[in-house]
């Protein structure tokens, strides 16, 4: 049995105890360095929540490579 | 493109108020499971028949859809007989981009998607996803790294949601 003490987005008083079946997926998964206490974090929130989520990462990394592009254009056209 | 920011959801949302028959598949569904990854794309899979097609050009028609894949970008417009032969369609739109598939490569067609799918309620009605076995040897399929990656985080998950 694995336990996760790790706590995103949940009371700071408390560490986050969440037992993970010990299955050859979760040791795969580990193996290959996926983020588990994330990936439970996840699973934790609802579906709506998720797509909240994505939303607000994929504005963000959309901000940053137009931002990084522009940059990019910018310091190209000075040289 | 009236904005550069994509709003994958809004072009979900519009397909559920539009009735447009479709299932969620790829990045887009995992991402809803719980897979740690960001998509840049909505991939469904559904019938593209004249009525599925209908629904969906009005859902989007605002959006300036277009084809992503042709020399040009022509515009997605419904002529007669548009629908004959047609296998897959990729479209940009405003909102982000669209992949509307008749079938799963290797797998099987939209009834089969259907049939290997499951509900989820959203506030503005409901939609179906591809179930995580099938999203697993979809992704196992496709076999890109990236795929690979994905399908790893869906057997974690698969196995973290199982009753004990």
């Amino acid at each position: 049995m694995i336990i996760i003490t790790h706590s995103h987005g949940q009371p700071l008083d408390e560490p986050l105890h969440l037992p993970v079946p010990d299955t050859p997926a979760w040791r795969e998964a580990e193996a290959l360095g996926i983020d588990l206490p994330m990936l439970y974090d996840n699973i934790r929130m609802t579906p709506e929540q998720r797509i909240r989520n994505h939303a607000a990462a994929l504005a963000s990394v959309t901000a940053l490579r137009a931002f990084y592009v522009q940059q990019y254009t910018k310091s190209g056209a000075d040289r | 493109m009236s904005s550069n920011i994509p709003n994958l959801e809004l072009i979900v949302e519009r397909l559920v108020q539009h009735e447009v028959d479709f299932v969620i598949i790829g990045g887009y569904a995992a991402m809803i499971y719980g897979v740690s990854y960001i998509t840049y794309d909505v991939d469904v899979c559904g019938p593209l028949d004249l009525g599925n097609l209908t629904r969906l050009h009005t859902a989007i028609a605002d959006l300036h859809p277009h084809h992503r894949m042709t020399p040009n970008e022509s515009p997605f417009v419904l002529s007669e007989g548009f629908e004959r032969g047609l296998r897959n369609l990729y479209l940009k739109t405003d909102l982000g981009q669209l992949y509307f598939l008749g079938s799963l490569p290797d797998l099987g067609d939209c009834a089969f998607a259907r049939d290997h799918s499951t509900l989820m309620k959203l506030p503005y009605g409901e939609c179906r996803l591809l179930d995580i076995p099938t999203l697993i040897h979809a992704k196992q399929t496709v076999g890109r790294p990236k795929d690979l990656h994905v399908a790893t985080e869906l057997r974690a998950i698969f196995d973290a949601t199982q009753p004990q």
